[in-house]
């Protein structure tokens, strides 16, 4: 049958997916050059190429820009280099629990190490340390942990079973964590020593073991009233170094607040600078469009739609040109925020091209969004940041960082990095009145 | 394009009606994993619930309603019975898991969305976003009030940034009655295998232009599907009229003759197809079906020939099964031509 405008719909917008893109995806667009000229593979894999020691390495950037596409890529490239890599994305098998602590991190990567690295190493040490917390907590009475299964023929996966179950029992992770805690540094070590066997069993195929640990942004932050830091502080400042201690090359994603918090220098001095990921500068510091931001996000659009159909040209797509500019420069420069604004314009059409109503709803749903994350008091700081191109480092501006409200944009690889606010936000009517609330009275 | 009336309990203004198509093209449109998230009371939910049911037949669709507070969601959806001829799962009442959360605390709006704590339904959802992606191949509709809605996007932000739609439905402005009809197009119904409909939607479209040749063929499919091959003909004639190099049009024009038995003129049809679009490997074949079942074996060597040099896969294996071929199967010329292409793609052999 004729193709109908209904199935090139179907097709166009199965394109439009939340996800990030595997290594090599024909649909990946390269946006280094708008994206303060940081190229994380590149600096990554240099850093870790030429090292000497092992490395561990930060990475960060707003939830959504295309982290873990760019760490797929990396991946790839480790890969490419001969590097044996231990890619994992911290789920709910790692970290389930509402209150996730350092150790639940270094359980995880135990966990996969373990996993990956089995047919490499004798992993009898780690087994062995497990065990005997395993006695120590059944000194302590905790009779409702399961230890039948800790027999002779204890494997890989029970580790992760037992682990798991041990978490899912409330009363007990205290008690637990507390007994992983006291004996971190021995776990730290046998964990290295198994690590050690298995680099040197690898040596003559790969020059070395990179562990990429992804979404570790993922936390929720959890903040304490009564010492004022949130639990991001406690796992990546106050346990930076047994985040660092491990005996192959790692690479941890954060959230993007940390690198604002008021330790953010200590933060540096401990990890080397971290790497991040900035918006695609869709405008420049004063507000005027910036085009070659524009094209790139114009690029993501037009890949994806051209999957579905090769001779579909962006401006036949859409049936004002000016609709198409719209969606680039309101989504900031954020790559999901696109997406999911292309993902309504298509619920919204029946058929093609693309109206400019479906793309005011798209554009509307997405204002609404970030008017709801913001609380009442919240706007005059959001004026002030659009006012200056600043973020002053507050817990309030931390969140709003989080929550994407506010943007970080870095124009060149040795130009300042400067912040704004979600362009969605700028015609909201709460944020023109603490604009004009904020701006200076005129004498 | 006028379809029955929907009977909503509660009713809808254009704005909602606007929100509701739009949700509905979106469920239609998408396949295997999905999240959306639909802004609207319990009661509306459910309404929506029963008219996405009753408007996505063809789409397995369910409702889970959540009772009381749930800690894992993930569990408890791999636990309905249904799951693995879902397509579609409301889910509804998950603003009961969030309930012991609203209290005085630090940060958030009044005592809603606090920054010292997280709901655990929220936080594991938070995790587990892959593990949906991965275990759950159909669509996931969360019905929330406006407070969970909220906390979704505040305190489970990285599951919620996976969504590919949100739909809001306001009550408070949806008393007056408003003529209640539906706007899907004749592609969307013929997709929906609602044929009748879909007909009468195009006999409007053509109403008001008539040279929309696409519709033409469209509606030839849909009668078709019916089993109106006559009157399909006439359908495709009409396409052919406005626009006469519309090969697909030419190709179902020919399908519709073969299934009359009308076989020389489903041929020619199909040559004309095959005129417009040389590499149009489906006509090809289809017209050495019409050769076969006359018995003509020069010709079905013929066009079979150009039929599986396009796509050697998918013919060699069709022909193995296909009954069309019977007539001619054992002749010494059919068998000869066969062992040639079996030698020439061993792989399919």
């Amino acid at each position: 049958m004729v193709q109908s405008s209904e199935e090139l719909l179907a097709r166009i917008q199965s394109n439009f997916e939340p996800q990030p893109l595997p290594a090599g995806d024909p649909l990946y667009v390269d946006c280094t050059e708008v994206r303060g000229d940081v190229d994380i593979c590149l600096e990554f894999r240099r850093s870790i190429t030429r090292a000497t020691k092992t490395q561990c390495r930060l990475y960060t950037g707003h939830r959504g820009a295309g982290k873990s596409t760019e760490l797929l890529r990396l991946c790839k490239k480790f890969e490419d280099e001969e590097f044996f890599v231990v890619y994992f994305n911290a789920d709910d098998a790692d970290l389930n629990t509402e209150d996730t602590e350092y150790s639940d991190i270094l359980l995880a990567c135990t966990r996969h190490l373990l996993e990956e690295l089995e047919d490499y190493a004798n992993p009898n040490p780690v087994i062995d340390w497990l065990k005997s917390r395993w006695t120590a907590l059944q000194d302590l009475g905790l009779s409702e942990v399961e230890l039948d299964k800790m027999g002779a023929e204890v494997s890989i996966s029970t580790f992760a079973k037992l682990t798991a179950s041990v978490r899912q029992v409330p009363n007990v992770r205290q008690k637990i964590r507390q007994e992983v805690d006291n004996h971190t540094p021995t776990l730290i070590q046998v964990l290295n020593e198994y690590v050690g066997e298995a680099r040197e069993k690898l040596s003559n195929k790969f020059k070395g073991i990179v562990m990429v640990v992804d979404s570790l942004d993922r936390i929720v932050p959890i903040f304490d009233v009564e010492t004022s830091r949130s639990n991001h502080d406690r796992i990546f400042l106050d346990r930076h170094e047994q985040l660092k201690a491990l005996a192959c090359h790692v690479v941890y994603t954060i959230p993007i607040s940390m690198v604002q918090s008021d330790r953010a220098t200590s933060l540096f001095n401990c990890y080397s600078f971290p790497n991040i990921l900035p918006m695609v500068m869709v405008k420049t510091r004063d507000g005027k469009p910036y085009p070659s931001g524009i094209a790139k996000m114009k690029e993501v659009i037009e890949k994806r739609v051209q999957k579905a159909d090769r001779a579909l040209s962006l401006d036949k797509l859409f049936e004002e040109s000016e609709d198409l500019e719209r969606l680039c420069s309101i989504s900031g420069g954020h790559v999901r925020d696109l997406i999911f604004m292309m993902q309504e314009v298509i619920n919204g059409t029946e058929n093609l091209p693309i109206g400019s109503k479906a793309v005011n709803r798209a554009i509307a749903k997405l204002r609404d969004l970030y008017r709801l994350n913001v609380n009442d008091g919240e706007w005059i700081f959001l004026a002030k940041v659009h006012l200056c191109k600043m973020m002053p480092n507050t817990n309030e501006h931390r969140k709003l960082l989080l929550s994407r409200c506010i943007l970080e944009y870095k124009p060149g690889e040795n130009d300042p990095v400067w912040y704004d606010v979600h362009p969605t936000i700028l015609s909201l009517p709460e944020f023109e009145e603490a604009l004009t609330r904020a701006k200076p009275k005129e004498l | 394009m006028n379809t029955p009336a929907r009977n909503w309990r509660i009713r809808l203004d254009e704005a909602s009606e606007d929100e509701y198509n739009a949700l509905l093209r979106a469920l239609r449109r998408k396949n295997g994993f999905g999240l959306y998230f639909v802004r609207c009371s319990p009661a509306t939910g459910r309404e929506i619930f029963q008219h996405i049911k009753r408007d996505l037949s063809i789409k397995n669709t369910e409702l889970l309603q959540l009772e009381k507070s749930v800690d894992n969601l993930y569990t408890r959806i791999q636990n309905l019975p249904t799951l693995k001829t879902l397509k579609i799962l409301f889910i509804e009442g998950i603003e009961k898991s969030l309930t012991d959360y609203i209290k005085p605390g630090y940060g958030g709006q009044g005592d809603y969305y606090k920054e010292d704590s997280v709901p655990r339904v929220l936080n594991n959802l938070n995790l587990q976003r892959e593990r949906f992606q991965t275990s759950f191949k159909f669509l996931i509709v969360f019905l929330v009030p406006e407070f969970a809605f909220k906390y979704f996007t505040r305190r489970a932000p990285d599951f919620f940034d996976w969504r590919l739609g949100i739909f809001e439905f306001k009550e408070d402005n949806s008393f007056e009655l408003i003529p209640q009809r539906t706007t899907l197009s004749g592609d969307s119904l013929l997709l929906l295998e609602r044929y009748e409909e879909a007909i009468s939607s195009y006999d409007q479209a053509i109403k008001y232009k008539p040279d929309k040749h696409e519709a033409w063929n469209n509606r030839g499919i849909a009668l078709d599907k019916l089993g109106r091959y006559e009157e399909a003909i006439s359908s495709y004639d009409q396409a052919i009229k406005y626009k006469p190099d519309l090969h697909e049009a030419w190709y179902n024009r020919g399908n519709a003759l073969d299934e009359l038995g009308r076989y020389e003129e489903a041929i020619s049809s199909y040559d004309q197809a095959i005129k417009y679009k040389p590499d149009y490997h489906e006509a090809w074949y289809n017209m050495a079906c019409c050769y076969a079942l006359q018995g003509k074996v020069p010709q079905v060597i013929q066009s079979l020939n150009q039929a599986i040099t396009m796509n050697p896969n998918r013919y060699l294996n069709l022909l193995k099964t296909d009954s069309d071929f019977d007539v001619v199967r054992q002749d010494e010329r059919f068998q000869v031509f066969l062992r040639e292409m079996f030698e020439r793609y061993p792989e399919f052999a």
